[in-house]
């Protein structure tokens, strides 16, 4: 089982968890006391069946706290819970007794799965023949769950040791549409083909120089070879060299540089084509021969273009999307975040880490009244590097536009977060950027510079020695006539 | 060796004593309590800032790195920066006094720098430390600005950065050391009378241990120590493993074979049977305290304050106590220096110096060899949870990715790096005996 598929598993069950806990149905007045703006989907009641679902009895109650709902980025309205509680029953009492129960009012257990395994929890949905859209989902949890995930930590600690937690909820949205901590809303993703909104991380730099023959590939080509072609930043070359020994420079130099070896797949055999990916997708090398790429349509085009005897190599990575949900603006260009009309405008259009800049944002759906902004700069996951909000929290006024002074610490991919608030809502805009880096030193001239203190020690090493050189030599010139006094290692302590 | 106020009629430039109201004796008791008093300053500015920088490396990977001004990094330059303003004023100030030829002041018990500067080579040493670390901060901040956060401990600024640190708390090794050496010769030209009874005699040496000079200077051992592991140790940890050949090394144990250095060189430079207890000691209370300072640091500043944390951290640091058993490596060799007292001083031959020297720091690297295995809880940590979650295919897959060194092959090593650090630490010692300015 793949260990990062099992935690995110394991994390998606423990946010159904959170939320069950978080709601009830009294709860649901949370959704009307704080709308969220955009295109939410709509809910729909809650069906008469889910009031006449069985109960399980001896539950105690449990307390929950709203705040990880908003953690876990979790959307009220979609569920309703029928019932939520601690027990000291064992998972598969709880979940074995509970299904006997629906089935005695016809419900059909559809699916029964594990997070990670049955023993920590429970997932169990059920369908029922007389209410053909109905949707059932049954949770059983042990606590011990609840402390994988740094989120769930406070929640964890209202929920006393030796008890399991049930939850049975009906979605009110398709079950596929609930949101889920691990897969945020779909934002947009930048084409590669807007090479200007994508920068190579700063470690693609660095990677071992082959010497290639620059190489023009369209994106299509690398789709049609089933590589996702969103948010990535790739070079292409090409060498008279066979793929092998392409593939054995990249493995063995990659090695020295402390990468750890590639998972490697083969186009039909290792000597026409190889794929070599390190570290989950971080870097990507497809090393194809001509004949490789005759193999399939998608890459006939690309073929056509390479001369005979001649191999491909490709290096890509995923620079990635934006790192949170909202909506993608242009600057300068309206903009329609969630209610709210913006027009965004940046007072430069590169960036470096140097100057910092402006960003104003007008309200053109109404002027006037007072509104909050709220303003942070998220690098992408591809950059090092950690986000900034400035002014604090949302930032309150009625001045329109609003101007929000900003930087960025560090070069690579950014996204300006822009968090609109008033009584529609709360609405996110944001903006790429690709942030220059100052001028790049030598990394020669920058570890002489580095080492240059190191002169200090050689200096202060040689005063050393030749200061105890000339009070050796002194002290056998004192011995020819002064008594000789005690040997520095030997001299009885005295009170110093 | 020479004494320096019998002596100071040797050098070549006469001090004033014809014109000063004090004798040139007084003079250098007067200068050395000014040294130790301002020597005591700096120290305690430094154990804050050694605590901002460990603060900074979790401050980093909770936090990241938001900008250059960040709360460990004001803490920790402010300090050096105070610091070396305090350096350079102590520089200046003996400058001023040498040319003025105060008594105590000349050429015995100054160190010229550039011709004009005449000072303390400790201050110095720790001022141009200081210097080094203040330069390197906005080439670091540069370096960070191209290549983001997570640069490696190995970028050149970072390596002047630690460059830097090593030479300040050189300095104040040397600071300490110097004075510890004056006022032995001080204490020698009044031939105080000792105790005569065991009991008075063990009383006076636990004593003795907490006096001025000799405290700085095992103060100042612990935090070289403490930035030495600071500077190799998590990366080390990281590393695993060291392969040779077909061998595993265990890496930690092999870098921590080279903490006796610091011990066996405190010994030997006091002659005092404890100082080596008590840095370990001293270390282990450092590292307990600073945890939960640290933990503060970033709760206080960052939970309260709001500020978000790194994805998937917490706010939790970890405390890295290790190595954890530094007391019981220090006591092995206070009691070897103990039990040779009478055999090396009967006949102090460069052999037998060495001999107990190497000897005490092998057992002493041995010692932490076998009782230092965070590894060990790593590993017992990572069953548990793989066991608790019941995931067998996950257990096999994380169980092939343990840290297992071939545990005994690392001994022979061990040994071989430990003895290597008795040399070092009988060397430095005789270095810093000879250090009177």
């Amino acid at each position: 089982m793949n260990f990062r598929r099992w935690f995110k598993n394991s994390l998606a069950l423990l946010a159904m968890i959170a939320f069950c806990c978080t709601l009830t149905p009294v709860s649901l007045t949370l959704a009307q006391s704080s709308p969220t703006p955009g295109p939410a989907p709509t809910p729909a009641p809650v069906p008469a069946w889910a009031k006449d679902l069985p109960v399980y009895a001896g539950l105690d109650k449990l307390e929950f706290d709203n705040g990880l709902l908003t953690v876990l980025g979790i959307k009220p309205e979609q569920v309703f819970i029928q019932q939520i509680g601690l027990t000291a029953d064992s998972l598969d009492t709880m979940t074995g007794d509970y299904s006997t129960k629906l089935a005695g009012q016809g419900w059909t257990l559809k699916n029964k799965r594990g997070f990670p395994t049955e023993a920590m929890a429970q997932q169990l949905t059920f369908s029922n023949p007389k209410f053909p859209d109905a949707q059932l989902m049954v949770l059983a949890a042990t606590k011990n769950v609840l402390s994988l995930v740094p989120q769930l930590k406070a929640f964890d600690a209202k929920v006393p040791a030796g008890k399991n937690i049930l939850a049975v909820i009906v979605p009110l949205v398709n079950l596929n549409e609930l949101a889920s901590p691990t897969s945020p809303a779909p934002v947009t993703k930048t084409p590669v083909g807007e090479q200007s909104k994508i920068a190579a991380p700063a470690w693609f730099a660095s990677l071992p120089k082959y010497d290639l023959k620059d190489l023009s590939v369209n994106q299509s080509v690398l789709g049609g070879l089933g590589i996702d072609t969103t948010g990535i930043f790739y070079r292409a070359g090409l060498t008279a060299d066979p793929v092998k020994k392409v593939s054995d420079f990249y493995t063995g130099q990659l090695k020295d540089m402390g990468w750890p070896a590639p998972a490697k797949s083969n186009i039909l055999t290792d000597d026409l084509g190889q794929v070599l990916d390190f570290q989950d997708g971080k870097l990507t090398i497809l090393i194809a021969s001509k004949a490789a790429l005759e193999l399939t349509p998608q890459t006939k085009s690309l073929s056509s273009q390479i001369p005979d005897g001649q191999t491909v190599v490709v290096l890509l990575t995923q620079v990635d999307a934006a790192p949170r949900p909202g909506t993608a603006c242009q600057p300068g260009a309206e903009c329609q975040v969630g209610p709210y009309k913006l027009k965004i405008s940046l007072d430069r259009t590169s960036f470096n880490t140097t100057n910092s800049f402006v960003a104003t944002v007008e309200r053109l759906d109404q002027s006037g009244g007072e509104w909050k902004l709220a303003a942070e700069v998220v690098p992408s996951k591809s950059t090092s590097a950690t986000p900034v909000q400035f002014n604090g929290d949302f930032e309150r006024g009625t001045a329109n536009p609003r101007q929000i002074k900003m930087d960025f610490p560090i070069s690579g991919n950014w996204y300006i977060y822009l968090t609109v608030k008033d009584a529609g809502g709360e609405a996110v805009a944001y903006i790429p950027a690709v942030v220059d880096p100052p001028t790049v030193m030598d990394a020669r001239l920058a570890w002489l510079i580095g080492l240059s203190p190191g002169l200090g020690v050689v200096g202060f090493a040689f005063g050393q020695w030749r200061m105890i050189r000339r009070r050796k030599q002194d002290e056998r010139a004192a011995a020819e006539t002064l008594p000789t006094p005690a040997e520095p290692e030997t001299a009885e302590p005295v009170k110093v | 060796m020479q004494n320096i106020g019998q002596n100071a009629a040797r050098l070549p430039r006469q001090t004033s004593l014809a014109t000063s109201p004090i004798t040139e004796q007084e003079g250098i008791r007067r200068q050395s309590n000014f040294r130790l008093a301002v020597g005591w300053l700096a120290m305690v500015m430094w154990i804050i800032a050694s605590w901002s920088l460990d603060w900074d490396v979790d401050w980093h990977s909770i936090v990241g790195r938001d900008g250059f001004w960040t709360p460990p990094h004001l803490v920790f330059y402010s300090t050096i920066a105070a610091t070396g303003v305090i350096c350079a004023g102590v520089t200046v100030l003996e400058t001023f006094l040498y040319h003025r030829q105060y008594p105590g002041y000349n050429d015995r018990t100054t160190t010229p720098v550039l011709r004009v500067f005449h000072g303390p080579v400790g201050f110095m040493l720790a001022g141009f430390g200081m210097v080094v670390m203040l330069i390197s901060a906005p080439l670091d901040d540069y370096w960070h600005r191209i290549y983001g956060i997570d640069v490696k401990v190995w970028a050149p600024f970072h390596v002047m950065l630690l460059m830097g640190i090593i030479l300040a708390n050189l300095g104040l090794v040397y600071l300490f050391a110097s004075e510890f050496t004056r006022r032995q010769q001080l204490e020698v030209a009044k031939n105080k009378p000792a105790a005569t009874t065991f009991a008075g005699r063990m009383i006076n040496e636990i004593k003795d241990l907490f006096r001025p000079a000799t405290l700085g200077v095992t103060v100042a051992m612990v935090f070289l120590a403490t930035r030495y592991i600071l500077a190799f140790g998590p990366d080390t940890f990281a590393r695993g493993t060291l392969t040779v050949g077909n061998l595993h090394l265990a890496s930690y144990s092999l870098f921590l074979a080279l903490v006796p250095a610091l011990l066996v060189a405190l010994v030997m430079l006091t002659g005092r049977v404890g100082t080596a207890t008590l840095a370990g000691l001293l270390f282990l209370a450092y590292r307990l305290i600073t945890g939960p300072l640290i933990q503060w640091g970033v709760e206080y500043l960052v939970v309260d304050q709001g500020r978000s944390l790194r994805s998937g951290q917490n706010s939790e640091t970890v405390i890295w106590v290790y190595p954890l058993f530094l007391p019981l490596a220090g006591l092995a060799i206070d009691l070897i220096f103990w039990l040779t007292r009478t055999w090396r001083q009967a006949q102090p031959t460069l052999a037998r110096q060495l001999g107990v020297a190497t000897g005490a720091s092998v057992t002493g690297a041995v010692i932490l060899f076998l009782l230092d295995k965070p590894w060990d809880l790593i590993n017992n940590l990572i069953r548990q949870f793989i066991m608790a979650s019941g995931n067998a295919a996950a257990a096999t897959q994380i169980e092939s990715r343990l840290f297992k060194p071939d545990y005994w092959a690392t001994l022979p090593l061990v040994a071989v790096l430990g003895g290597l650090a008795g040399l070092i630490g009988w060397a430095w010692a005789v270095s810093m005996r000879y250090t009177e300015r």
